[in-house]
């Protein structure tokens, strides 16, 4: 018999170690694309393999093409064999693909959304309970905006009987600040900022996260975050590819200062700038990156463009053994192209923790390896007893690896056994791999599980984005809307970017880190 | 005579006394392998032949917990008093790299009365600054005593091995208490049940599930012979989260199958019911909620109930030590009759 009170579902405690996702209906935009075979669905595949998913969650696959839900689950089934991370089981496919229901519609067209909310209101009414619609923007950007429009003026904005509706939005958000603004305020006008979700799925990666947990739960590391014992910080995004899977038309319009720069880069830069947050609600931490961002010293003139960032592009050259053309060479790119597929720049943070330390950041097409790290590399010991040694390789560098090989390095000096006194720098090194066997979820995964869960730290906020564009905007012009641009430096594929950009450190007498 | 390994598995035999020396040795060999610790991993056991077996065991827990293995076999009842150790590492090549990840392992074989020589032998090969688990395998022995439990950080154990499951928690229960709660208790048994306590917390996101259950109030379990330990938990739970007394006319335990667990029915009023199921060999369970006409069925992962996977499973979660031993005290007040096998009355 029952002797006390029963809390929503009791039974869902002590069951996970994070915040619990609510039921609801996900409704994909752009259903029949790239980002929705290759990533969202393997990602929904694999949280419910692993019982992390509500079970309650339907999936409503939102896009213009003529199909039946046979259909796309077949499809779904197949791109899935071939993405998920833990396989492919038929028998549980089976169960996971009646979740799925196609809904075919213009993105235009107001009476897909009309007919949309009635398709909502009945899995609403099949699972009981408070209406949760959770819609994920996955089409092109140019339809955004429309198809926000069509979700306030059918109301689906608005959760049913006491639930939500939230928005994920996925990158680019916008090209400029001025369009990011008008990009945001359309989506503010649909969605409160606390029910957006701007995605990054740079923040979704394990190391990322790692950074805060590094910094903050480890008191040696705090103490030295600063100008007093930090000489400069390198972010590299490297990668050893070019424009396959004809991405060169999209590239080709944004380039890697919209495409990475402004928001992975600058996401990591604020994660590793950032002061200690008061705790980790996704405000706390989302105030203090901001606070980071805004501290960025921006560019003021053509002059300060060109002496503080490089841009590139790659040449005919040679990536793992095989020949590659040059970027203006590459498929649906424009011959006479004066986009950037490499960007190397020296930023400051103006902040009294930060005052004078130089943050290197550099991304990059048909670089030799693929790679992302950041490295923090320390001031040198006033090795007063070993002056005659010489100085290469002297400092300590703590190394963030991102992807691939996620993990965490620390360089240090170690006297070289023998009667001489010799020093060598040493490597202390973890690896998740090896000190974790079990795989990371993926990306995607964590982030669609915070989206239902109502937990918004690993997205950005709507003055995260923009303070980013702000800084962001005058390299652009001076790149684009100059007399006097600075110049286009190149490459050969498959080395490591223009010599513009390693003169751009010895100048300060540095030099990259090797990777 | 103590038992005497010649598998493979457990390596090199190697003077106790040399152990130190003798593990660098391991990775001098080969420059390719990397060593990976994050814990130490103790695993204890008085059975005959337990020490190829734990070996095996390891061999599987490093996938996901890379660890100091420390193996020990004890066989207080032989005459001779004596200890051998053998080394070895258990390596796997790893996806970034293809590098071959390695644990190492340390195996001893303990026979008569060295009472002292287990918490010598453990304390004397731990990696320094990393954790000690200890998977203490059957039912407590004069071994475990404080000295030893003082210093155990997380403590696993499988209590359908117990003889006598409740006598056996009051020690472990007092163990805890001496040593001011240091450890927390990790019991395979609760890992079995994960499986069921994920699918019914599915049943219940449903709004047909949470609007019945007060309806609910009898319930019933269909458990393996020798896992009533693990049912008894489950009801326990299930009671507790639910707010139900579950007097004895509201439980059944039903033994039956090979599947620690393969069914579990909450009655209630009228057509109120809850289903779930695990088919012989199936990979996931079947849920059913039916109330009021109306039908809501869900599938889960079943999970894998071997042991290397459970305790894989139960490392990589945490453990509420308080909440267990309340869900014991209810299930040593129903006085249940556990049996090791089936028709096997547990001893007194």
């Amino acid at each position: 018999m029952l002797t006390a009170e029963i809390p929503d579902n009791p039974f869902r405690d002590e069951l996970a170690t994070r915040q619990t996702p609510e039921p609801c209906t996900l409704v994909i935009f752009g259903a029949t694309g790239d980002l929705t075979h290759k990533l969202l669905i393997p990602a929904l595949y694999n949280l419910a393999l692993d019982g992390e998913l509500p079970p309650t969650l339907k999936i409503v696959a939102f896009a213009r093409r003529p199909k039946t839900s046979a259909e796309i689950r077949a499809e779904y089934a197949a791109t899935n064999a071939r993405q998920s991370r833990q396989g492919h089981n038929d028998e549980f496919w089976d169960g996971f693909r009646e979740r799925i229901v196609y809904h075919r519609s213009e993105f235009g067209d107001p009476e897909g959304y009309a007919s949309l909310g009635r398709l909502l209101d009945e899995l609403d009414a099949a699972r009981g309970g408070p209406g949760n619609r959770l819609f994920y923007l996955a089409s092109a950007p140019d339809n955004f905006e429309e198809i926000l429009a069509h979700l306030k003026q059918t109301g689906l904005n608005e959760g049913r009987g006491g639930g939500w509706a939230r928005i994920i939005v996925e990158k680019p958000i916008g090209k400029d600040l001025a369009s990011a603004q008008r990009l945001n305020n359309t989506v503010a006008a649909v969605f409160d900022e606390r029910n957006t979700y701007r995605i990054d799925h740079y923040l979704g990666k394990e190391t990322a996260q790692n950074i805060i947990v590094t910094r903050f739960a480890n008191s040696i590391f705090e103490p030295l975050w600063n100008r007093n014992y930090i000489d400069h910080i390198q972010i590299t995004c490297a990668e050893n590819f070019g424009m396959t899977g004809g991405r060169g038309a999209y590239y080709d319009k944004a380039g890697a200062l919209r495409d990475m720069v402004q928001n992975h880069l600058l996401q990591l830069l604020s994660l590793i700038a950032m002061e200690p947050p008061t705790d980790l609600s996704a405000d706390s931490v989302r105030d203090e990156k901001v606070k980071a961002l805004r501290a960025l010293r921006k560019f003021n003139s053509v002059d300060e463009v060109a002496q503080n960032v490089v841009r590139g592009q790659y040449l005919a050259g040679s990536v793992d053994g095989q020949a590659a053309v040059g970027y203006r060479d590459e498929e649906r790119v424009d011959p006479q192209s004066r986009t950037e597929c490499y960007v190397a720049m020296r930023v400051y943070i103006d902040t009294w923790r930060w005052q004078g330390v130089p943050f290197y950041i550099r991304v990059g097409k048909q670089l030799p390896k693929k790679a992302t790290e950041i490295s923090v590399h320390f001031r040198r010991a006033p090795h007063v007893l070993f002056q005659t040694l010489p100085a290469r390789g002297r400092s300590n560098v703590l190394v963030f690896r991102i992807q691939p090989d996620e993990g965490v390095s620390l360089r240090m000096l170690g006297k070289v056994p023998g009667l001489a006194m010799r020093m060598e720098p040493v490597k202390m090194d973890f690896r998740y791999a090896t000190s974790f066997g079990k795989p990371s979820p993926f990306a995607y995964e964590r982030l669609l599980l915070d989206a239902m869960a109502g937990d918004a730290t690993l997205f950005a906020r709507r003055d995260e984005v923009e303070n980013a564009w702000s800084f962001i905007d005058p390299i652009e012009r001076a790149w684009h809307e100059s007399g006097q641009p600075p110049l286009m430096a190149e490459y050969p594929a498959g080395s490591w970017g223009p010599a513009e950009a390693d003169e751009l450190l010895e100048r300060d007498g540095r030099s990259w880190r090797r990777i | 005579m103590t038992e005497a390994p010649t598998a493979p598995a457990l390596g090199q035999e190697t003077p106790v006394s040399a152990i130190a020396a003798s593990l660098p040795a391991l990775w001098a060999a080969d420059e390719a392998m990397t060593k990976a610790s994050l814990m130490n991993f103790a695993v204890y056991s008085e059975q005959p032949g337990s020490l190829e077996r734990n070996s095996r065991l390891i061999e599987e827990v490093v996938r996901e917990h890379a660890c100091r293995a420390i193996l020990i076999a004890a066989q207080p009842s032989e005459e001779e008093a004596r200890v051998r150790a053998w080394i070895t590492a258990h390596c796997l090549v790893s996806g970034a790299g293809g590098k071959s990840v390695c644990s190492e392992q340390i195996a001893f074989a303990i026979s008569g009365r060295l009472g002292d020589a287990l918490r010598n032998v453990v304390f004397a090969h731990l990696e320094s600054d990393l954790p000690l688990v200890f998977f203490w395998q059957g039912d407590f022995s004069d071994r475990w005593e404080p000295h030893l439990y003082r210093r155990i950080d997380r403590l696993v154990v499988d209590s359908t091995t117990w003889t006598n499951p409740v006598r056996q928690l009051k020690r472990m229960r007092a163990a805890w208490r001496d040593s001011g709660s240091r450890f927390v208790v990790l019991d395979v048994a609760w890992m079995r049940i994960f499986p069921f306590r994920q699918a019914l917390a599915g049943v219940f996101d449903t709004a047909l599930a949470k609007a019945n259950l007060c309806r609910l109030h009898a319930l019933s379990l269909t458990h393996a012979p020798g896992h009533r330990v693990t049912a008894a938990l489950f009801a326990s739970w299930i009671a507790y989260k639910a707010g139900w007394s579950l007097e004895a006319s509201e439980r059944v335990f039903v033994e039956e199958g090979e599947a620690p667990l393969s069914r579990l029915e909450l009655r209630g009023e009228g057509d109120c019911r809850v289903l779930i199921t695990l088919e012989p060999g199936a990979r996931f369970l079947h849920a059913t909620i039916r109330a009021g006409g109306q039908e809501v069925t869900q599938v889960s992962p079943a999970g894998r109930d071997d042991l290397a996977t459970l305790v894989s499973e139960r490392l990589s979660r945490g453990g509420n030590t308080p909440l267990y031993f309340k869900l014991w005290r209810q299930v040593a007040a129903w006085k249940l009759r556990f049996a090791m096998t089936a028709g096997e009355p547990a001893p007194e």
